[in-house]
């Protein structure tokens, strides 16, 4: 394990000097041990318990961080990196599932805890992450807002810590990505809102 | 899913980008009020493009991705069908009393809402059907008490509250209830859409508060009060949905003594912890205290658009619930909120700066002092009453004093004030930082200038400069000191308001000297630049622009200052003007070519013209970079860096020789500097290798990846991806290149190194072995090639699972050596898995990485003369034959 710590750190430590091959070492290393924090939630603990990916990815940095010297520039950056994992599992999750239902249809999930603003149509990972790709594409950081947000559910501060810019961009960034992204989910406002 | 209809709806986006989220950026910085005009105008001809910023407008005030995304965690780690999709919910067509469910409306926390009409046709009425999550009220005594408390709910008869009709239990024993369906806007969204300034918006509030008195005195406290449970009709009713529905799933709250930690837990489940009053999170008694709490709270919101307590997680406001922190005053929040604020009836205010101090001021005193009464963690320091929040807000609009505002409100004020004195004193650090460094780029500037006119004039200009490099240090250390009394108010520092003071200034105070505007302005935008602030940034620079053009014969100053914006601009995503910037800066500066500000705008509009989908132009301009960074420093990064991307792009055109040809010049400038960066040779070695092999150049080709993968492997090790990668590069080479069986010896060494990096299995492990079964093929010896590609289909069906397309990809490896062996039936019988599950694989048609796996195996059934079975893969896809 604490081996395990050591290699994290170093890899850090290279990936942020600019080694892009650590990063998908780093990866690798940090995927697994997200994936496993998180079936265990969801697995051992109270299944209507709240999982949150906050959580999840403060666990990671307990685990996977913590007690080193802090070769991580930041917390925030950590977060980041996490978010990305975040990212690639759920989306990894989604294409397995998709091949696993065989043509079944998407995987679809609600997107937020609030009856009423959640169309009638439940939305789905994939569609998102098409979307994702298409705005990475045109704005690389508008995408890592919406890494550092909602995979990773770091707050807007961290986010501006970890992309190294201002509160006022990630916030303004953050309201288009969104936009962007609820627009390709076909998102319409709810013309009937439930009770 | 992508669906053909989503990614049509989206295509505006993409194709339109740069001038779609230019106009996105600027509609939302405006007052809400003044978006409409501004974007019929700005689409004026063009309705498509009209109706898509609308939608976008819209869909950036709907809160739909704002989640950490529980529960599309959730979903994704959980087995099973939790996440119903729209089309397939088995509860769609079912009856729940008399009434019919017909779709799905919602997903949340406490259930599935769906919509639903009387089975009986007796009337037309359109009902909400909320069915909760089953096996939640599994106990006689729950659901005993579940009927009793729905009756209640039903005697409740306000217009502003939505109806409760009918409830019961569905057959598969979970609860459900019929409400009114209502037809609204969620409450903050109606504030933000009708651009409410602070009265009305809190006149808004106060119709809620009448309604949840109302409620109160029927003894029913709502408990779950938030803007998505508030909706606003088209007529301005107010209808507040779900009351006392958080209770029913509760346990009774005299259940025994041992029941208290149950309550805590259940207590908390379903209540959404932004908005729920610290006793609720404590799972402490809930009373009509509670809800004065969230009503606050949601007056809160609407007036700065932050919740009291910014946190995510249930634990996180728990923790500061308990210390006793105190939110953060509204006046103090409104700084850096996330919606836009109230509307302040000034539409054409266009400065955020100033709209967020008038708001400030507005909110600081009574509106302060009554919102915090309003969340104090103990109910009763709160307002004893709903009724009593009402008459408080009612003085305040009336412009009598409030009760809030006693001693104990100054006493809270002074302990504010001091909780956030070292903030403030980082924040002052901070701007002598930023101010700091502001001077230097002014006098960097300055001194880069000083150089270029060296030949004439120097003496002069030197004094000149240096003139101005002292007025800009003088005017921001002033700047920062600050003459003005409103920059000690501690609350409104911030390095951001002293920067847009800064800005404010230069043009009252050096009128006179335009050299000094024009440097202060080019160094202030810089700042703003290195924050993110890119629009603020090119405003500047645009007066800096507009100064050198106009008074100033310093064509290379000017051209900085243009090649900044289009920096700026670019950052801005107004590629346009980014084009323009930068091609009037190469305009300027075409004669002198010594100057790598050109070759920067090159490259710099080269990029801009990538973007904006012009490849042939971009090539030209990246090439004219790289050609004059030739000339000044070809052995520079920037130089081999803008060589490698200008490489990318022909190839991608399929100029292979071309390609070639940098792609060689940019491994002689690598190899140069192979001790400060051994691993961009070895990325420049794989580049110039993955042309070669294109151009069938395999020897080489394989030679190339070879140098490529003893580097990597030096730096990384054998089993790192990236070198694994090149290793089955190499391999690949070395096949097509005849050299089966040296292909087959560095498969091997790649399992082997897969083996030793991930011990208790990793699909890349599965990935070597099959390749190095599929080359064992090739190779012609396929009883050898049965035991690797066992292993890796019993890999892959352990690590990414049996129903995998991946998985039905190996199946087919195996069965074709299967057959190339002689051992018929089983070899069929994996053919046909593998096909069954292939043919319902609905991505397979958009999924390259698996259709690129199948071309490698349909090349091998080809030389095995499997003719049928590779027909049958082939009409699973458009796959032509194997090349």
């Amino acid at each position: 394990m604490s081996d395990q710590k050591g290699q994290i750190t170093r890899l850090a430590s290279a990936w942020s000097q600019g080694d892009k091959p650590a990063f998908d070492e780093l990866m690798e290393l940090v995927y697994d041990d997200l994936r496993r924090i998180a079936h265990r939630h969801i697995r051992d603990g109270d299944r209507d318990g709240l999982v949150d990916t906050t959580m999840l990815v403060h666990e990671a940095y307990m685990k996977l961080v913590h007690s080193e010297d802090g070769t991580w520039e930041s917390r925030a950056q950590f977060f980041a990196f996490c978010s990305k994992a975040m990212r690639r599992i759920l989306i990894d999750f989604a294409r397995a599932r998709l091949a696993h239902k065989r043509g079944g249809g998407a995987v679809r999930v609600p997107l937020r805890d609030e009856l009423s603003t959640v169309a009638a149509e439940a939305t789905d990972i994939l569609v998102i992450e098409d979307a994702l790709q298409k705005l990475e594409a045109r704005s690389p950081r508008m995408a890592g807002v919406v890494e550092c947000r909602f995979f990773g559910g770091m707050s807007v501060a961290e986010t501006a810590e970890a992309l190294v810019t201002s509160t006022r961009t990630v916030e303004r960034e953050w309201t288009r990505a969104r936009a962007y992204l609820a627009h390709a989910l076909g998102e319409t406002p709810p013309d009937g809102a439930p009770a | 899913m992508t669906s053909p209809e989503n990614s049509e709806r989206s295509e505006g986006v993409w194709d339109r980008w740069d001038e779609v989220d230019g106009m996105l950026e600027r509609a939302l910085d405006m007052p809400a009020a003044d978006r409409d005009a501004f974007l019929a105008k700005a689409c004026e001809g063009d309705p498509a493009l009209l109706k898509l910023m609308e939608d976008l407008v819209a869909a950036a005030g709907h809160d739909t991705l704002s989640g950490p995304g529980d529960q599309l965690l959730r979903a994704a780690f959980e087995d099973g069908a939790t996440a119903p999709g729209a089309g397939a919910d088995p509860m769609i067509g079912q009856t729940l009393g008399p009434y019919r469910v017909t779709g799905v409306l919602g997903m949340g926390g406490m259930g599935t809402v769906y919509r639903g009409e009387r089975a009986d046709g007796t009337f037309e009425r359109q009902v909400a059907i909320k069915v909760l999550r089953g096996s939640l009220l599994q106990t006689p005594d729950l659901a005993d008490r579940f009927r009793l408390e729905r009756q209640i709910l039903a005697s409740l008869g306000h217009p502003g509250i939505a109806q409760m009709i009918d409830g019961g239990m569905s057959q598969a024993g979970r609860p459900y209830f019929v409400m009114e369906h209502v037809e609204g806007d969620p409450i903050d969204r109606f504030a933000d859409r009708h651009a409410l300034d602070v009265d009305a918006r809190i006149r808004l509030t106060l119709k809620v508060a009448e309604v949840v008195d109302y409620a109160h005195r029927h003894l029913v406290v709502h408990r779950d009060l938030k803007p998505g449970n508030i909706l606003v009709t088209s007529t301005g009713q107010v209808k507040l949905l779900d009351f006392g529905i958080a209770k029913l799933l509760e346990p009774p709250a005299g259940a025994g003594s041992d029941a208290g930690s149950a309550t805590t837990r259940l207590g908390s489940r379903f209540v959404t912890p932004e908005w729920s009053a610290p006793e609720q999170l404590l799972g402490e008694r809930v009373s009509t205290q509670t809800d004065v709490y969230s009503l606050t709270a949601l007056l809160y919101y609407l007036l700065t658009g932050r919740r009291p307590y910014e946190g995510r997680d249930h634990e996180s406001i728990l923790q500061r619930v308990v210390r006793g922190e105190e939110p953060t005053a509204p006046s103090a929040a409104v700084a850096g909120a996330s919606r836009p604020g109230p509307g302040l009836g000034r539409p054409g205010e266009r400065s955020p700066g100033a709209g967020a101090d008038e708001l400030r001021r507005r909110l600081a005193g009574d509106l302060d002092a009554i919102l915090l009464r309003g969340l104090q963690s103990r109910p009763e320091e709160r307002y004893a009453s709903v009724a009593a929040f009402s008459d408080d807000l009612q003085r305040y609009l009336s412009g009598e004093a409030v009760t809030a505002r006693g001693d104990a409100f100054l006493y809270r004020a002074r302990k504010f004030t001091r909780r956030h004195r070292a903030p403030l004193a980082v924040a002052a650090g901070a701007f002598l930082l930023v101010a700091g460094s502001a001077v230097g780029l002014a006098v960097q500037s300055a001194r880069v200038a000083a150089e270029r006119d060296r030949a004439e004039a120097a003496a002069t200009q030197a004094t000149q400069e240096a003139e101005t490099a002292r007025q800009v240090t003088t005017f921001l250390v002033e700047l920062f000191q600050g003459s003005d009394p409103r920059l000690a108010d501690a609350d409104t520092v911030s390095v951001r308001g002293l920067l847009d003071r800064g800005a404010a200034r230069v043009d009252e105070e050096l009128a006179g000297q335009p050299a000094v505007r024009a440097s202060l302005l080019e160094a202030l935008g810089r700042v703003y630049l290195s924050m993110g602030e890119h629009l603020q940034a090119d405003l500047l620079l645009e007066r800096a622009i507009d100064l050198r053009r106009d008074s100033l014969p310093d064509q290379a100053g000017l051209a900085e200052s243009l090649s900044l914006r289009g920096i700026a601009a670019s950052d801005a995503q107004d590629t346009r003007l980014a084009i323009e910037s930068y091609r009037e800066a190469i305009s300027l500066l075409e004669e002198d070519r010594r100057d790598s500000t050109l070759a920067k705008a090159y490259l710099g509009l080269g990029s801009a013209l990538a973007r904006s989908n012009l490849p042939d132009s971009a090539e030209a301009s990246l090439r004219r970079g790289v050609d004059l960074l030739n000339l000044t420093g070809a052995r520079s990064d920037a130089y081999l860096d803008a060589a490698t991307s200008l490489a990318g792009a022909v190839r991608r055109r399929g100029e292979l020789d071309e390609a070639e040809s940098l792609y060689r010049r940019v491994l002689a400038g690598r190899r140069l500097a192979s001790d400060q960066n051994p691993e961009a040779l070895a990325v420049a070695l794989n580049n110039l290798a993955v042309v070669r092999r294109m151009q069938e150049e395999y020897d080489e080709a394989a030679g190339l990846y070879e140098e490529a993968l003893g580097i990597m492997t030096g730096i990384l090790g054998p089993g790192h991806p990236t070198s694994l990668m090149m290793a089955g590069n190499m391999a690949t080479a070395l096949s097509r290149g005849g050299h089966v069986e040296e292909a087959v010896a560095v498969q091997r060494e790649r399992v082997s190194a897969a083996r030793d990096r991930w011990p208790g299995g990793h699909w890349r492990v599965g990935e070597a072995l099959m390749n190095l079964g599929g080359e064992l093929l090739v190779a012609g010896r396929p009883e050898e090639a049965i035991e690797p590609l066992v292993e890796a289909l019993e890999m892959m069906m352990i690590e990414i699972g049996p129903m995998h397309a991946w998985t039905d990809v190996y199946r087919g490896w195996l069965a074709t050596a299967g057959m190339a062996a002689g051992r018929e039936e089983g070899a069929r019988e994996l053919f046909d898995n593998s096909l069954q599950g292939l043919a319902t694989y609905a991505e397979l048609p958009g999924d390259g990485q698996v259709k690129s796996m199948l071309l490698g195996l349909l090349r091998v059934m080809d030389r095995y003369g499997l003719a049928d079975e590779a027909a049958r893969y082939r009409a699973l896809t458009d796959l032509e034959t194997g090349s």
